[in-house]
């Protein structure tokens, strides 16, 4: 297929070769009088009309016209028309400048949608634009942190599930791809979004609706988020270079709150009179035992004297682990970030250069990142400007060296060092005394050293990324377009982790499998050298478009644009992993094990075997699509947009008609301000805005057939190997896409001299179809199959407003984002437990209809009982203690709901205050209207000697102290239920309504300094601070109501910005 | 000219479009993914081990097997466990769980019916017949050893009186939009047999792996059906089908009791291989204790003394003589297990000298080289007791006793009443054939 597809390349390429002409070239730019900045889509036309164009993102237009004298007009909203007599006799270079017609607009923004650019008085649908200034005023290694707190109706979620980072306008689906599609230079990227240098890209735009999505259809659901990068301008060469370091704050592992150590240790040896750890001591798994049950024991058994005992747990009661991680395994992180980037270009060709660097010590000691990006854009205008090529090179390649690994699970008043400083072990897998039963039999050292693990690790990971476009367009008559793009795209990602004898996991699974011998010697079946474990992924995707378009200007003051296409896309990745064992770093040989054999486990007589490690996967992802896209303008004040797009995809098992899904939309301008019954000085630019439609979603998880996911048995099993099976979904041969049907309202407004501007949005978004869970009787086989049975609704508003408060010497600019959701699941059939809503567990969704996706439900609570501190609930209208009872006798519907888990309100208020070269820009975020639940002592942790919370020290411990506190007692035993009832009573729900400063960035611009001794055009020093913390929240929980683990870490980056 | 170029240019985009439109949208998502069809891809939907041969647990927690101390047991914070282990049956025991030996049970049928299911739309040829055989058997056997778990667990014992008693719903379609009514307890015993019936010559006499199935399989399974239905004549015919095939005995003199699992996996015992699954509070737990009158009834040459049991540094027995070498049990058939029903079946038909000769045969391979005296019928007041109880003392942990109390209710006294001691506090069962019938999961009756 790919030959033939060349050959047809290659033919069209020749047919475009004749092109021939007998008319001159007419360019020039069209500017703003005043101000000399370009402005992008003015109409450049001949008085007779018989072409015209529209100026690009630079202000310049092209038109080819025969010899002779032409009136050839330029006209722009807001603006005089200027009319200029010209005679062609040759290629000509004319220049427009228009003077404002006293509304002091502000400038053009233009819309990119990945096919066209819009300007946004034409536009229909709901845009926002992220001009180069916003898009480089945070300081991250990420581009996607950059849309944080300046996009309307785009949310960071900290609450949910991990996969679900960003939500544009809240989440239509339940469990298909929930993330945005982004788009970059014209097509979807396939890669992670950390291969894009931010300092390469020259504007965001985010598509919200369905007239700017749709003409992504099926993948549009979720809005869409299109990243144009810089192009070279046809001028002099420029030269920029852009450097920052970004230092962050140690890790506070203090932040959350738990039980103290002497609780602890004081819990531990209650535990132990109780003969709790007896289960353990006598294990024959030798799970591990803290040092102070371990002192506990050696007592007991007369090994250590009382007067011994309590010396140690006094020196055990004046430790904390904590201390040590912080010392030893954490260090500020810092990113480093420099960027060079060369532009220009003559008359008929243009290009830009950018090469970056970004180095990143992270805050674990011994593990760092590099990232090294090049990219070439060179674009050609040939074939006496018919023929348009542009190609792009983009490369990434990222070094990720992992060699230190946080030590988990360990005990809290452990030490990594003696006085002196040395290493000392720590208590991990099994207990101390196995540890040291197993001294001198000739294992390896079974020890687990924290301090030597530092540095001992080795995983090194190469990322490379490469993109590569060729745009070919070529006028066949004006007005008339034919493009091609298109795009390949490949990334490699290898991973080797080389285990080390250093490292404690190689220690222990050597020993784990060493065997004793009839003789007493040990043989060992995984070989006493490393293990190296290689992951390797290779994923390419081509995508092809074919492209019509249809620009023509009818009058003056009226267009048509019109796009009609054909993509087409490959996308696939394979991913291998393999281990070896006994490998020798320094001769390169690694040895062969025996993976069939099972061996027993040298510490409890567990049969295992070695674990193999080998494991392939592949993915495949295509789309044939077909799409059309319209857009009238009458007389500069009358918008029609209509767009439609057919996706089909390779939908597993789905018959071939039902693979595609038609999505469509369509809208409705009108600028209010160019009617002359609206002739208001104050007002000069009002436009009202309507658009309906569709866009889709897919979940490819799901099939259609009685599908089966391969695998091999585990080697430990008695059928170890043999290929096996299971059937992953039952046959529906009802599925089909998900659609998210969208109507969107929109104002946008300026008032006079561009004090005040901006945008107010309301929409309703109806998910239908969506794929959810519906129950089934266990007895057919399944408990719950994903069908397309589930319906959201999401209704909202989103403002974006400017004000230019001051602008004398001394400007102050606010900004202001207000963004208001309110979403629902309207149809849903699975039911769960109260305690699935109650705990909507990692991984797991529970949604109940009418109620987000996302909600926070309790239980009645009355206090503590004055007589126990048992906690008391309500059962039937009575006070009651029987949990039990309670969680059976309370239907989902009978939980109190609180509300969303995630904002329902939010936004920004960003300042900007501009003094000479200096400016100062702070960002004030806020969350509104939403809740979230406080954590506090389960007694189930706290009576297995597992700790808990520090609200332990304030539980209830006599009559009376339910009246300072609502922590129940400690039960005289484990009572799950009784925990369950606290942890999800009314009384931990908090709101999480707060104010936060964000960022502050302060900058001076060293052009303005009047001496022109300086070698470069523009300079600017800046600084930017980040995460600066809380200013008002709703609660007195002292948690940070968004980060419950670990707070994000301050930061503070300092950085140069030059222009040659 | 111009409109020759733009007609060239439409033909190409749409000849490229019809090129490539033909097969590139068949190719499958993701490279796991399968449509199992072929005779292989169908016998590894039955050879998903994990899956396939996992049996029930429930019961083992509920016999009396071993115990917990009153200390122990409140400590615990799963409903399911601590409820089948006091035996209360309550239709809420489970509390929110969703019951596990249910779910899983009728997954395996689902599984094999769809097997079955994809097999009618394979041709069977003189080429593919063995396999096809091969797989068809297998499946009816996975099958009706499923519903033997489920009515083990699920329902009562079968009798006239319960014959026509609703009991599980007989699901014998894979299609998940047909909810099957609940069935009398005689039919889905008649499909058990019906199905092992079928597969009976259409299986090998033993497999290749013990996890799957075979004719000796098949025997023995229902030889312990009939078993746990009184039906002693047809149980020790199909034994004998089974002995003849599967006879081979392990010789515990050449086990390491030192080990911590002196019998590995892969016992020269198994005639099919079933596993139960695993609760930290009972598999390998020092605080499963075994019973000190039982593990006394072992004489000190017997070899299971010491390799079925240790004394752990507490001082409280534990078993380790899990088939598995491993933590989980083994349920599934085994020699030993045949030559006990022989054994019970003949001494229940009044041969008590051929009953006797295979229990010796038994036990002679459990005790110490050289040190083994048979036993003889007339040593015995009560023979069958004796059987019964060298019956207790060999299957223990292997998912039997519940199904053996439940025949035994009305029959051997010695066994009654169960209870279940926490300090003070004594829970005794009811000694009715309704008591030992775990409620069906509200699952099941909240999604018909």
């Amino acid at each position: 297929m790919k030959k033939q597809l060349l050959t047809s390349l290659l033919c069209l390429m020749l047919s475009l070769g004749f092109a021939q002409t007998d008319r001159y070239l007419l360019t020039g730019t069209v500017k703003e009088a005043k101000s000399g900045l370009p402005l992008p889509g003015a109409i450049v036309s001949p008085e007779d009309l018989s072409s015209g164009t529209v100026a690009d993102e630079n202000g310049n237009f092209r038109l080819r016209l025969k010899p002779g004298t032409h009136n050839i007009s330029a006209s722009y909203l807001g603006f005089e028309r200027t009319v200029m007599e010209i005679t062609l006799t040759s290629d000509t270079e004319i220049s427009f400048s228009l003077t404002e017609l006293d509304m002091n607009l502000s400038e053009v923004e233009i819309m990119a949608t990945g096919y066209q650019e819009i300007p946004k008085e034409r536009a229909t649908g709901s845009f926002v634009h992220l001009d180069n200034e916003l898009v480089n005023r945070r300081i991250s290694t990420n581009i996607l942190d950059r849309l944080e707190d300046v996009t309307p109706g785009l949310i960071f979620n900290r609450t949910g599930p991990a996969n679900d980072p960003i939500s544009i306008r809240g989440r239509s689906t339940i469990f298909a791809n929930t993330q945005p599609l982004i788009i970059i230079d014209n097509f979807p990227y396939d890669g992670p979004l950390e291969n894009i240098n931010p300092n390469d890209v020259e504007t965001i735009t985010v598509l919200r609706d369905a007239a700017a999505a749709s003409i992504w259809g099926a993948r549009a659901g979720n809005g869409v988020i299109v990243i144009t990068t810089k192009r070279g301008k046809a001028d002099a060469p420029s030269l920029s270079i852009n450097s920052n370091i970004n230092i962050f704050q140690t890790p506070d592992l203090f932040y959350q709150p738990v039980m103290s150590i002497d609780d602890f240790i004081g819990m531990e040896e209650l535990l132990f009179e109780r003969n709790f750890y007896n289960a353990q001591i006598n294990n024959i798994n030798r799970p591990a035992l803290s040092p102070a049950v371990e002192a506990l024991l050696s007592a007991r058994n007369g090994l250590i004297s009382q007067e011994e005992l309590q010396r140690q747990l006094n020196t055990f009661r004046s430790r904390d682990v904590r201390h040590d991680f912080t010392r030893h395994f954490y260090r500020p992180a810092i990113n480093q970030q420099h960027n060079i980037n060369l532009s220009g270009g003559t008359g008929n060709y243009r290009y830009a250069i950018s090469a970056g660097l970004d180095r990143n010590l992270e805050n674990v000691v011994g593990n760092d990142n590099s990232r090294y990006t090049l990219s070439i854009k060179n674009n050609w205008n040939l074939l006496s400007d018919k023929l348009e090529i542009g190609t792009g090179v983009y490369l990434t390649r990222w070094n990720r060296d992992t060699r230190t690994e946080i030590p988990r699970n360990i005990f809290p008043y452990e030490t990594f060092t003696d006085n002196d400083g040395n290493a000392l072990p720590v208590t991990r897998d099994y207990s101390r005394r196995f540890i040291e039963s197993t001294a001198g039999l000739g294992l390896l050292d079974w020890n687990y050293y924290p301090l030597k693990e530092i540095g001992a690790g080795n995983i090194e990971n190469i990322e490379n990324d490469v993109r590569l476009n060729l745009n070919l367009g070529y006028k066949i008559v004006d007005g008339l377009k034919a493009g091609i793009f298109y795009q390949y795209w490949t990334n490699v990602n290898n991973t080797e982790n080389l285990q080390g004898l250093d490292l404690y996991s190689t220690r222990d699974l050597i020993n784990r499998f060493a065997q004793e011998n009839p003789d007493g010697t040990l043989s060992f079946p995984v070989p006493r050298n490393s293990i190296l474990d290689i992951q390797n992924t290779r994923a390419f995707s081509h995508s092809l478009r074919g492209q019509i378009s249809y620009n023509k200007v009818i009058s003056p003051v009226s267009s048509i644009d019109a796009v009609a296409g054909w993509e087409l896309k490959d996308f696939q990745s394979i991913s291998r992993e393999f281990r070896y064992y006994g490998y020798r770093e320094n001769i390169g040989i690694s040895q062969p094990v025996d993976l069939i054999s099972s061996f027993r486990q040298f510490h409890n007589g567990f049969q295992a075997t070695i674990f193999d490690g080998t494991r392939h996967r592949g993915l495949t992802d295509r789309f044939l699509s077909h799409y059309f896209n319209a857009a009238y303008t009458y007389k500069n004040r009358y918008n029609v947009s209509l767009s439609a797009r057919r996706d089909a995809s390779n939908l597993f098992g789905v018959d071939a008609n039902q693979r595609a899904v038609p999505l469509w939309s369509a809208g409705l301008g009108w600028v209010i301000s160019e009617e002359s019954f609206l002739n208001a000085d104050y007002l000069p630019f009002l436009k009202l805005r309507a658009t309906y439609g569709e866009n889709g979603n897919v979940d490819k998880s799901v099939s259609a057939l009685t599908t089966a996911t391969y695998f091999t048995n585990s080697a430990f099993l008695l059928a170890g190997g043999e290929l096996a099976a299971q059937i992953s979904s039952p046959e529906n041969r009802l599925l089909r896409w998900e659609r998210i049907k969208i109507l969107n309202f929109g104002l946008d407004f300026e008032t006079k001299n561009s004090r005040i501007r901006g945008t107010v949005e309301t929409y309703i978004k109806n998910g239908v179809d969506l794929i959810g869970d519906s129950p089934f009787s266990p007895s057919t086989g399944f408990f719950r199959a994903r069908v397309n049975s589930a319906s959201t609704r999401a209704t909202g508003m989103d403002m974006d407003i400017q004000s230019r408060n001051l602008t004398g010497r001394f400007k102050w600019t606010s900004n202001l984002m207000f963004s208001t959701i309110k979403e629902e699941v309207t149809d849903y059939f699975f039911r769960g437990t109260p305690i699935n809503y109650l705990a909507q567990p990692q991984g797991q969704l529970f949604p109940l209809e009418g109620r987000p996706l996302f909600a926070i439900y309790s239980l009645p609570w009355a206090g503590l009982n004055p007589d126990t501190g048992n906690p008391v609930g309500i059962l039937d209208g009575e006070l009651s203690e029987n949990y039990a009872a309670i969680f059976t006798n309370t239907s989902p519907e009978d939980l109190t709901f609180h509300g969303p888990r995630r904002p329902q309100a939010f936004g920004a208020f960003r300042n900007t205050f501009q003094y000479k070269g200096f400016t100062l820009s702070a960002n004030i975020s806020f969350r509104a209207r939403y809740y979230y639940r406080r954590e506090s002592v389960l007694y189930t942790t706290v009576l297995r000697g597992q700790g808990g919370h520090a609200d332990f020290a304030n539980r209830w411990q006599q009559p009376g102290d339910e009246a300072f506190t609502q922590v129940p007692s400690m039960p005289a035993s484990v009572n799950n239920v009784r925990d369950n009832f606290y942890r999800y009573s009314e009384v931990l729900v908090e709101r999480g309504d707060h104010i936060r400063l964000q960022d502050i960035r302060f900058s001076y611009d060293l052009s303005t300094v009047e001496s022109r001794r300086l070698p470069f055009k523009r300079a600017e020093i800046y600084t930017y601070i980040n995460n600066l913390g809380i200013i008002w929240k709703k609660s007195d929980d002292p948690i940070d109501p968004d980060f419950r683990q670990m707070l994000p870490p301050r930061s503070i980056a300092m950085g140069i910005n030059l222009n040659f | 000219m111009q409109t020759n170029k733009t007609n060239i240019l439409i033909v190409t985009i749409i000849s490229i479009c019809l090129m490539a439109c033909q097969d590139f949208l068949d190719s499958k998502p993701r490279l796991d993914l399968e449509v199992p069809e072929s005779l292989d891809e169908l016998l590894a939907l039955l050879s998903a081990e994990q899956r396939m041969n996992q049996g029930a647990l429930i019961d083992i927690i509920a016999s009396d097997d071993f115990y917990h101390t009153r200390e122990f047991i409140e400590s615990q914070d799963n409903p399911l466990y601590f409820n089948a282990y006091k035996r209360l049956l309550t239709p809420d025991m489970y509390a929110d769980a969703i019951q596990p030996e249910w779910t899983t049970l009728y997954t395996q049928i689902y599984t094999a019916n769809f097997c079955l299911q994809q097999l009618e739309l394979t041709t069977r040829t003189a080429e593919n017949g063995s396999d096809w055989d091969f797989v068809k058997g297998f499946a009816l056997f996975t099958r009706a050893y499923a519903y033997s778990e489920l009515l083990k667990v699920f329902a009562a014992k079968p009798s006239p009186q319960t014959e026509s008693q609703i009991s599980i719903p007989l699901v014998l379609k894979a299609d998940i939009n047909t909810i099957e009514e609940f069935a009398p307890l005689g039919k889905v015993y008649s499909q058990i047999f019906m199905d092992l019936e079928e597969a009976t010559p259409l299986l090998p006499d033993t497999p290749g792996i013990r996890t799957r199935g075979s004719k000796s399989a098949v025997h023995a399974l229902a030889a312990r059906v009939y078993l746990s239905m009184n039906e002693f004549t047809k149980a020790l015919k199909h034994i004998d089908e089974s002995l003849k095939i599967d006879n081979t005995l392990m010789d515990f003199n050449t086990l390491n009791p030192a080990l911590n699992f002196p019998i590995g996996l892969g016992s020269p015992e198994y005639v099919y291989y079933k596993f139960s699954g695993t609760y930290s509070q009972l598999n390998s737990n020092p605080e499963a204790r075994i019973d000190t009158l039982l593990y006394q009834s072992y004489e000190e040459n017997d070899l299971r003394k010491t390799v079925y049991f240790f004394i752990n540094p507490a001082g409280n027995i534990n078993f380790k003589g899990q088939f598995t070498g491993r933590s989980n049990y083994f349920t599934g058939l085994s020699v030993s297990e045949s030559l006990l029903i022989k054994a019970e079946c003949e001494a229940r038909l009044g041969n008590m000298e051929t009953a006797f000769e295979t229990l010796n045969t038994l036990l002679e391979s459990r005790y110490m080289s050289g040190t083994f005296e048979p036993f003889d019928p007339s040593d015995f007041e009560d023979p069958l007791g004796f059987i019964l109880w060298e019956r207790r003392k060999e299957l223990l942990f292997r998912g039997l006793r519940w199904s053996d109390l439940k025949r035994y209710l009305g029959d051997r006294e010695e066994f009654f009443p169960l209870k279940r001691v926490l300090d003070n506090q004594i829970i005794e069962m009811e000694r009715s054939p309704e008591a030992f019938v775990f409620p069906i999961p509200q699952e099941e009756f909240t999604n018909r």
